[in-house]
């Protein structure tokens, strides 16, 4: 899997060119995002194309965020679909996470003033 | 004795002692006075003579008056000489100087030869006073000689008698050891005369042994002092005697001995010693008596305590044998020489054999001893044998148990005559004390004996009561098993598990392996279905054998009623039990029996039950709507009471999710130890608690609940339960299904199935929030079979089933994993600390109802149900079905 990244002032943008994530693909999402979390601590995932996510999905969004708050960084994620969003408000992870309409509200919540 | 009679007061002496000293003054002047008196006597004759003679004889005048005076002093003493003297100058100058008879003479010359005579007078005077005192003197020293002489002789008699009738022998020898002198008692002591004795030399008459120590006593002696020591001196006779000798050496360089005849006193020490070991024996022997535990070795430890303790050469126990020749075995023995009794070849028979100590002590049941052996005829048979070994006298005590004499104890000696009164006297009992150990030996052993033969009969008793046992339960648990084989295959059948929607799961638990419980499950046309359930009266193989015809007989009754059957309709089931009972009712009350049953109609389309509860104990109904429980109950009478009867039915409605439960009596009647009975309550309750159980998990729930409550694992009465639930009432408007590889990358067909098949469904009823919910609860579901059912193996299949009905969407997953079991699964935490359970989680909360059990094929079932919505009047999504969910937070 490879993911587009976007640096924006810093603020590393990656968005997750598959359709669903599940038990299926989450595995491949974690090996493709371990370089990305490496070098990143400031971070915002893009889900405008997630249609499906399930609970190894959220896991794996789970494990990333671990992953950057140990490092000092944050993670914030963007462009959820309803159907994404109502599975993170169903294990309640929509308070774990900051969760922004767009990558631009994201990566302006890390201060960044894009000009 | 003079001596001593000195001393002692003469009788009337004391009367002299008391006499006052005046008394004895008088009487001393009166004896002076005499004796001066008597002075004058020979004065007055020799004047007379005097006068007579003086014409013959020319006096001379003081001639005889010399001798008068003398006699006078010898008379009167000194002063009876001086007055003899003076009277008689007064009868000389009175009488014989002329003029004679004139007081004044005229010859005053005559007063020379006067003076010179008075003179000469007082001198002779006092010269026989000294005499007389030297005379006195002389007489008392040859009186005294005399004494001293006869005591002297006295005491020299006595010394002889002393020395010739001492009780002790007074031996006088050289320095060489040559007898000089032996007194009476010494001869005596020897058995010699004193002719003999002289000359004979000390040696002879001490053992050899003793020859040195007898030069070294003689050196010790001649150093100076005395020596007392015990020796033993030969006799004429050849016996020895023991005597203690007191020697020295005099000083005329002679060998004193002294010699004490001790024989007697060291036989009494001998036999005092021998009767205080025989007591130590006897002591010992009783401590043995006490520690014995086996007959052999107490034998064994008087024996040695006879010897070791008691200081006896041999000591051995015989048992008197029954045998032909009545012989004497050694049971235990001890004591040097005991290759003696290799050979004895004792009897006690009267015989030669049987004439000895031994076979005489137990033949007469008394001791006999053997003084001597070397001269008691009883011994002539061994005597030559025991001589050998150094015996000189036997003992036999008879050991004695009860009024038989067992055998004999038998004790030997080296010197003859050893055993005395007091000795025998404690040896016999000890004899009896070792008897009395024996025979309580004996009945301890035959009391151990008769403990052990009854504890061992009683072991064989009890391995063949348990060994009848375990054959009649084997033969009963055959029996039995047979019996529980045929109900469970003729009486019980199997629970339907292909009814789409419904759910069965039954119970027949016989409390004697086998009853007259029974349940029926009838398939007459799609759509519904018919369980009987029914307990026929009694218990065991005869009730079996009834429920078994009652069911052939429903069997019958419903071919026969639907056989009949003009529009194809199906019988009800109260004209199948009216049949039925019609059929069996003779029969019933001719076996004295009845039946109770509840006939129970299931219409799982129309949502209809009919039952005909005849006599039975009801039917709990749960409403899964609103969680209550209802106990459906006929009036109906028990099949085989009344002839004639008209059984009746009656309709009840359920809804999905609603379970029925059918019981027998013994669950409602199963009683604590008070007596209390479970009841339909309790039942109830219980069945309302665990409404969410699956039927296989709620049958056993019930009866787990009603065996706390009699606190018994063991039911006094049969435990037969139907669990029916269904799940869904109506026909199905859709139904679809797939096959999937168990492989996680074949999840979106997995969701692209649940959309489809929800596609035709109206919006009103499941809308897209709804559709994602179930393919998420899908999705969940089918990947955790995967992982964990499948453990990820690739090859394995899961077969995912759709159906719609007018109220709901049901998907069912089958899989041929283990049974999961989600009570196991831990919650996940919503903060994120801990993912396990998240897909369990997100499952329950996005359908209604989630259902693991096990399908008709025997495989396991995972069913998803998803409740159509109905808005309320704010809009808000209620569920309004299944109240119960698992893993609600």
């Amino acid at each position: 899997m490879e993911i587009p990244v976007e640096n924006r002032q810093n603020v590393i943008v990656a968005e997750i060119p598959a359709k669903e994530i599940d038990a299926g693909n989450s595995g491949d999402l974690k090996i493709a995002m371990a370089k990305i979390l490496e070098n990143s601590s400031k971070l915002v995932i893009d889900f405008q194309r997630i249609q499906f996510i399930d609970s190894s999905g959220l896991g794996a969004i789970l494990s990333f965020l671990r992953q950057v708050s140990a490092r000092g960084g944050d993670l914030k994620l963007c462009g959820m679909t309803k159907q994404v969003r109502a599975a993170f408000e169903l294990v309640r992870m929509h308070r774990v996470f900051d969760i922004f309409e767009n990558r631009e509200e994201a990566v302006r919540a890390f201060g960044v003033t894009e000009g | 004795m003079a001596g001593i009679e000195r001393l002692r007061p003469v009788p009337g002496s004391s009367e002299k002692q008391v006499k006052p000293r005046s008394f004895r003054l008088a009487r001393g002047f009166q004896h002076v006075s005499l004796r001066i008196f008597l002075s004058l006597l020979p004065p007055i004759v020799v004047a007379v003579i005097q006068h007579l003679i003086w014409p013959l004889i020319e006096p001379h005048w003081w001639f005889f008056f010399y001798p008068a005076v003398f006699l006078s002093a010898w008379i009167g003493g000194v002063w009876g000489g001086i007055v003899s003297a003076g009277f008689s100058v007064v009868l000389v100058w009175w009488s014989f100087v002329p003029p004679v008879h004139i007081l004044f003479k005229d010859e005053p010359y005559f007063l020379i030869p006067a003076t010179v005579f008075f003179l000469m007078a007082i001198v002779f005077s006092l010269f026989q006073g000294r005499l007389k005192e030297a005379m006195e003197r002389t007489r008392q020293a040859l009186a005294e000689m005399r004494l001293s002489a006869r005591k002297l002789r006295e005491a020299y008699d006595q010394n002889a008698a002393l020395i010739t009738q001492a009780s002790d022998g007074i031996f006088i020898a050289d320095l060489d050891g040559r007898l000089l002198d032996v007194n009476e008692t010494g001869c005596l002591m020897l058995g010699y005369s004193l002719e003999e004795l002289i000359g004979q030399p000390l040696f002879s008459f001490i053992p050899p042994r003793d020859s040195e120590r007898l030069d070294r006593a003689r050196e010790q002696l001649l150093t100076g002092g005395f020596q007392i020591e015990e020796w033993s001196l030969l006799c004429k006779t050849g016996d020895w005697c023991v005597v203690e000798a007191s020697a020295k050496i005099l000083a005329d360089g002679r060998w004193q001995i002294f010699l004490r005849d001790i024989t007697a006193r060291k036989q009494v020490e001998k036999h005092l010693q021998q009767v205080r070991r025989a007591k130590d024996a006897l002591s010992k022997c009783n401590q043995a008596l006490i520690r014995a535990t086996d007959e052999a070795s107490l034998l064994k430890q008087v024996c040695d305590v006879i010897v070791q303790d008691a200081g006896y050469a041999l000591c051995w126990v015989g048992r008197a044998e029954h045998d032909e020749t009545k012989s004497v075995t050694v049971l235990a023995q001890s004591g040097l020489g005991a290759d003696y009794l290799d050979n004895l070849h004792i009897t006690w028979d009267d015989s030669e054999r049987g004439r000895g100590p031994t076979g005489t002590c137990i033949r007469t049941m008394r001791a006999v001893t053997a003084a001597d052996i070397a001269v008691d005829m009883a011994m002539a048979p061994w005597r030559q044998e025991a001589l050998g070994h150094g015996y000189a006298s036997s003992l036999a005590i008879p050991v004695m148990l009860g009024t038989e004499t067992a055998g004999a104890l038998m004790i030997y000696a080296t010197e003859a005559d050893a055993f005395q009164a007091k000795e025998m006297e404690m040896l016999t009992e000890l004899a009896n004390d070792l008897a009395y150990g024996v025979s309580a030996l004996r009945t301890r052993a035959e009391r151990e004996k008769a403990e052990r033969e009854l504890i061992s009969l009683n072991a064989e008793l009890e391995q063949r009561v348990l060994a009848r046992t375990r054959e009649v339960q084997t033969a009963r648990e055959h029996e039995f098993e047979i019996g529980r084989r045929i109900q469970e295959t003729l009486l019980v059948d199997p629970p339907p598990r292909h009814l789409p929607g419904v759910r069965i799961a039954t119970l027949a638990e016989p409390s004697q392996r086998i009853d007259g419980d029974f349940i029926v499950f009838m398939e007459p046309r799609g759509g519904s279905f018919d369980v009987v359930v029914g307990d026929v009266m009694g218990k065991g193989i005869p009730a079996a054998l009834l429920a078994a015809a009652t069911k052939a007989h429903l069997l019958k009754a419903l071919g026969q009623l639907s056989g009949i059957s003009a529009d194809g309709r199906l019988p009800e089931p109260k004209d199948i039990v009216t049949i039925t009972h019609a059929d069996i009712v003779h029969q019933l009350i001719s076996l004295d029996s009845f039946v109770t049953l509840c006939y129970a109609r299931i219409d799982h389309v129309s949502g209809v039950i009919e039952i005909v509860d005849c006599g039975h104990t009801g039917t709990v109904q749960l409403h899964a709507r609103t969680g209550t429980t209802q106990l459906l109950r006929g009036n109906n009478l028990p099949l085989g009471i009344r002839e004639s009867e008209i059984y009746e039915q009656q309709s009840f409605s359920f809804e999905a999710g609603d379970v029925l439960l059918f019981f027998s009596d013994g669950i409602t009647e199963a009683r604590d130890s008070a007596g209390e009975t479970f009841g339909p309550e309790r039942l109830q309750e219980c069945i309302r608690t665990h409404a969410q159980l699956e039927p296989d998990d709620l049958i056993h729930v019930i009866r787990n609940t009603v065996q706390d409550f009699c606190r018994s694992e063991f039911m006094t009465d049969d435990m037969t339960i139907v669990a029916v639930r269904l799940d869904q009432v109506g026909r199905s408007v859709m139904q679809a299904e797939m096959i999937i590889k168990s492989d996680l990358r074949q999840l979106f067909k997995v969701r692209e199935f649940v959309r489809s098949s929800c596609a035709g469904l109206p919006e009103t009823l499941l809308d897209e929030d709804g559709v994602s919910k179930l393919e998420l609860a899908v999705d969940e579901t089918v990947s955790n079979i995967m992982k964990h059912a499948h453990s990820g193996q690739t090859n394995l299949k899961i077969l995912i089933e759709a159906e719609a009905f007018a109220e709901r969407m049901v998907f069912r997953l089958h899989h041929g994993g283990p049974t999961f079991q989600p009570k196991a699964v831990c919650l996940p935490q919503l903060n994120g600390s801990r993912q396990s359970g998240l897909g369990l989680y997100i499952t329950s909360k996005c359908v209604d109802d989630v259902r693991y059990y096990q399908d008709a094929d025997g495989s396991n079932c995972i069913a998803l149900t998803k409740v159509f919505r109905k808005h309320s009047r704010n809009g808000s999504e209620i569920p309004w079905k299944f109240q119960s969910k698992i893993g609600r937070t």
